[in-house]
């Protein structure tokens, strides 16, 4: 056998539009988490009545199975009887129901959106944990020096929580490459292999064709990507 | 509190939809509130297919029940053997030990398959319990460990002169003390066990061996068209988690924050 599996890598075109989708994927829901995220933890940061309640709920979706939330979301966008197509209509958004999970780039955007739903708890307990962690000192004297709000959230916010936010995002970026179960049940990884990402194209090769000798030198590979990234990653940040 | 509203579409949503009968699921415009509340539903999930998802839900229980059991009796010894006994002398064996935090285990896929094959475990339960405490037991030791180092060590000396044994003081001193640990790895083991999908997607194979999470989709191919069905699977799906959101919440967010940050 030799090194042929990995041969075959190379000239697998599945392969690499999974690898594709998969890193569009990353791409797309890391931002939308993040900005998701920041956003509650800045409204959670100070303590009110019910701060507690709020940070309770935005936390919910994270403890649910990824199977369930997709389940549950998959009927949100059902083109026909689904509630997602009905508001947006009633809003006056769109004029007629879209088959949301009909083509490759809608069916991305809306596992994207159900992530970010699912995952942004998630990120912004760890983000709250940073804020948090700033004394207040710090912003008092950046109001005597004249600091706007904006000006506050550039300048100490997130220079300070800088380490937060590259923990946060490492983990982030490596589960969504590690992405399976929201697309098996949301997409199939259809249309065409539009939304087949790098976990379930191993899945198929190793348990559906048998070919588990390809399947575990693809795993290889992904393994050493993200070991690869996280190291780079971990380097840049140490350094900076 | 708009965006409040927003994050609980989803949950309201399935809830309706969970009520309505087979009929006014497939309406529209969409009914917002079921009107009359069909609760019948419940029953039906439960007694469909032979009571099919009844078994789902017994497996699901029964497997992270175990998990949970065999990664605390574990990790709660192993912890203790590291921040107290004679393994802390060496660390080197806690790193090897937690080396494996840095494989996921959808990297290993086609080894663990070879492997459970051999053991002739496949489609088993066993097969899950074994490969879910595998890979759950390196954050329980580690946050065991972590839990036992905040325990000064003059109450193990003074439980000493007082005559206790090594287990006594294990057992009646020190795992009281280390609730706070034991909790966030009942919590991490547990959520991550009920939730897990795709080693109960190729390891489970007959239907009185899956999962809930393999048995919600089961139900999708099955099922495809009742969806006030479906969703009533998936509010089931959420109690036990969300119970023990609600009883355990304050080590919830250190369990599963300290699990990810490894």
């Amino acid at each position: 056998m030799g090194f042929g599996n990995y041969a075959k890598i190379f000239k697998d075109v599945v392969f690499w539009k999974s690898f594709l989708n998969t890193t569009i994927y990353t791409l797309g829901v890391t931002p939308s988490i993040f900005i998701v995220a920041f956003i509650l933890a800045l409204m959670l940061e100070k303590p009110f009545r019910g701060v507690g309640f709020f940070r309770t709920l935005y936390f919910t979706p994270v403890i649910i199975s990824f199977v369930a939330s997709s389940l549950m979301w998959k009927w949100m966008y059902n083109d026909m009887f689904g509630i997602f197509n009905y508001l947006l209509m009633k809003l006056g958004l769109i004029s007629k129901p879209i088959v949301w999970l009909g083509s490759a780039s809608s069916a991305m955007g809306s596992v994207i959106l159900m992530v970010t739903w699912k995952t942004a708890g998630f990120s912004m307990v760890i983000l709250l944990a940073g804020l948090i962690s700033i004394p207040e000192e710090i912003y008092e004297a950046s109001i005597i020096d004249g600091a706007g709000r904006w000006e506050k959230i550039r300048y100490i916010t997130l220079p300070l929580i800088k380490s937060y936010f590259f923990m946060a995002l490492l983990i982030s970026v490596l589960g969504s490459y590690l992405a399976f179960d929201q697309f098996y049940v949301m997409t199939q990884g259809g249309p065409l292999h539009g939304t087949e990402t790098i976990v379930m194209w191993i899945y198929t090769n190793s348990f559906s064709y048998y070919k588990l000798g390809y399947g575990a030198a693809m795993s290889v590979m992904l393994l050493l990507f993200l070991m690869g990234f996280s190291y780079v990653y971990v380097r840049r940040f140490r350094t900076e | 509190m708009f965006i409040s509203i927003l994050f609980l579409i989803p949950f309201l949503w399935s809830i309706s939809t969970s009520l309505k009968s087979p009929e006014n699921v497939l309406l529209y415009p969409p009914q917002l509130i079921p009107k009359p509340a069909n609760w019948n539903n419940y029953a039906v999930l439960w007694s469909v297919g032979d009571g099919v998802f009844r078994i789902y839900f017994i497996n699901s229980l029964v497997v992270a029940g175990i998990t949970v059991f065999l990664t605390l009796f574990v990790s709660s010894m192993a912890g203790y053997s590291f921040s107290k006994l004679w393994l802390r002398k060496y660390p080197f064996a806690l790193l090897v030990l937690l080396t494996p935090l840095m494989v996921p285990f959808h990297s290993v896929l086609v080894p663990l398959f070879s492997l459970i094959n051999k053991l002739g475990l496949l489609d088993t339960r066993t097969a899950l319990v074994l490969i879910y405490s595998t890979f759950f037991l390196p954050f329980g030791v580690y946050m065991m460990k972590n839990s036992f180092d905040s325990i000064p060590d003059s109450i193990i000396e003074s439980a000493k002169i007082d005559g206790c044994s090594t287990f006594s003081i294990f057992l009646n001193i020190m795992l009281p003390l280390s609730l706070p640990g034991l909790a966030a790895v009942t919590v991490f083991t547990f959520l991550n066990s009920w939730n897990e999908f795709l080693i109960s997607l190729i390891f489970t194979i007959s239907d009185n061996v899956k999962t809930l999470p393999v048995g919600l989709t089961m139900f999708l191919a099955r099922y495809v068209v009742r969806w006030e069905m479906l969703n009533a699977g998936v509010v089931v799906s959420f109690i036990p988690v969300m119970l023990l959101f609600f009883l355990m919440q304050r080590y919830f967010v250190s369990g599963i924050i300290s699990g990810a940050a490894k």
